[in-house]
């Protein structure tokens, strides 16, 4: 059951975060168990989100949690001490996510169906902006986007990411990157049924 | 301020707070209920599964199992040097078995350009491998850089700078030839596949395609200082192929190791 009381206690303000991961994974490359600790208990909520947030479909997000952790640990030295951590470790939960996909489809023969937005009740005009807004909503709207416009909202919900740091982590442009956050922000606006001051749902 | 700004803004990752205060948003925002609304669906916090304590003490516990010291991979200048030596030596070993009647043989800008190639594409492969291997890095070189500039650039220079006059026996000769290359390319890639090794690739393929870049760059430079013959048609064939040869065979291997 998704809690989006503690997700916003524990979403990170982002400097003293950032700062602090990048201490912490230099002391984790140096085997400080500490440090490690200290990793799995700032990181697991943002990679829970990120799992969660991109569908659980392919697995129990425990999963995925897990087996990320393992490649994490895996390619710990493939992590440069002074650059970002965040892009390090969300390009690595992609990554996993993306093998576990793979495997996912291999096994179940499934396709993903990336047009339900339009027939998602929360584009209803009917109901009232303040009911189409619930937090349950914020998932089940990004899960009619398109993979890459959804993982780019995701990734700059989760661990206040700059565009710059979203490029990173998957592998794109910051251009790139401003261009699916813009179609995508006009997509949920489409979706939740607003329209803009040119009276078109998507823009 | 309009609503498409809006969504531009956004766009932008700008922090919530930061975005709020700005005194156009705050003035579009008391105007334009639907921006209001978008901008509240935005800055919603995304909902995090229950976290099981017991998940995250496995993970602690597996972490501790294998705590162990790590040295962080190497700046990239390291690499490009380390690629360069790889280059030298490997060149140097072909020189001393082979000789270096081929590179003594070059004319003119022939000499100044190949060499300019090869320490390109050796320097973009490593920079850009350098870049694969480490997850969430800062994309400066593109991978298909050091591909295009042998793939591409190699082909241009021969066939502008070298006479099509074909000489000797054109399949025994260059047998020799792509032999040797493929054997040069099997030692750099191997140097190359030891560095890679050192961090962790999230595209098998790229990784591949980027080691065989710079191996075929190497065997290219140690084939120049080699082979005496400098005929268009023999270089683009039999030398060319070395190139095609570890660009599949790298593609294929990283495809394997990435499934």
């Amino acid at each position: 059951m998704p809690s989006t009381d503690r997700a916003r206690e524990s979403r990170p303000d982002t400097g003293l975060f950032q700062q602090e991961l990048l201490t912490l994974m230099v002391r984790y490359q140096q085997a400080d168990a500490g440090a490690a600790d200290e990793l799995v208990r700032l990181l697991n909520p943002v990679l829970s989100r990120y799992f969660y947030a991109l569908g659980g479909s392919t697995g129990p997000v425990d999963d995925l949690l897990q087996e990320c952790w393992l490649r994490l640990h895996r390619a710990r030295r493939s992590y440069r001490p002074g650059e970002p951590v965040l892009p390090w470790v969300l390009a690595i939960a992609r990554h996993t996510r993306v093998d576990q996909y793979r495997r996912w489809q291999r096994s179940s023969g499934r396709e993903s169906n990336i047009d339900l937005m339009a027939e998602h009740p929360s584009a209803d005009p009917r109901v009232p902006i303040e009911n189409r807004l619930r937090a349950d909503q914020i998932l089940a709207l990004m899960d009619g986007l398109p993979e890459g416009q959804r993982e780019v909202l995701i990734m700059l919900k989760v661990g206040g990411m700059s565009v710059e740091d979203v490029a990173r982590a998957t592998e794109s442009t910051a251009p790139a990157v401003k261009q699916k956050a813009y179609r995508a922000y006009q997509a949920v606006r489409r979706a939740l049924g607003l329209k803009n001051d040119r009276g078109e749902g998507s823009g | 301020m309009k609503c498409a700004d809006v969504d531009l803004l956004l766009g932008e990752g700008i922090e919530p707070a930061e975005f709020r205060a700005r005194p156009e948003v705050r003035g579009h925002m008391d105007t334009c209920p639907r921006c209001a609304a978008l901008l509240s669906w935005s800055l919603a916090p995304l909902p995090v599964p229950r976290e099981d304590e017991r998940a995250a003490e496995r993970i602690r516990a597996m972490l501790h199992a294998d705590l162990k010291p790590v040295a962080p991979v190497p700046p990239v200048w390291v690499a490009a040097a380390g690629a360069c030596c790889v280059a030298a030596i490997i060149g140097g070993l072909s020189a001393w078995g082979v000789g270096v009647r081929g590179w003594n043989a070059l004319t003119g800008a022939q000499p100044l350009l190949l060499g300019a190639l090869f320490l390109a594409a050796i320097l973009a492969a490593a920079a850009s491998l350098h870049e694969s291997i480490r997850p969430g890095s800062r994309r400066r070189v593109a991978p298909l850089a050091p591909v295009a500039l042998i793939a591409v650039g190699f082909p241009a220079i021969v066939a502008s700078l070298f006479p099509f006059a074909p000489t000797g026996d054109f399949v025994a000769d260059g047998q020799g030839c792509l032999i040797a290359g493929a054997v040069l390319s099997a030692m750099a890639a191997g140097a190359s596949y030891a560095f890679a090794r050192l961090g962790y690739s999230t595209n098998g393929a790229r990784t591949g395609v980027l080691t065989a870049a710079f191996s075929s760059a190497v065997a290219m430079l140690a084939l120049q200082v080699s082979c005496p013959d400098l005929e268009a048609v023999h270089l683009l064939v039999w030398h060319g192929a070395t190139i095609l040869i570890s660009l599949a065979a790298g593609y294929g291997a990283g495809r394997l190791r990435a499934a």
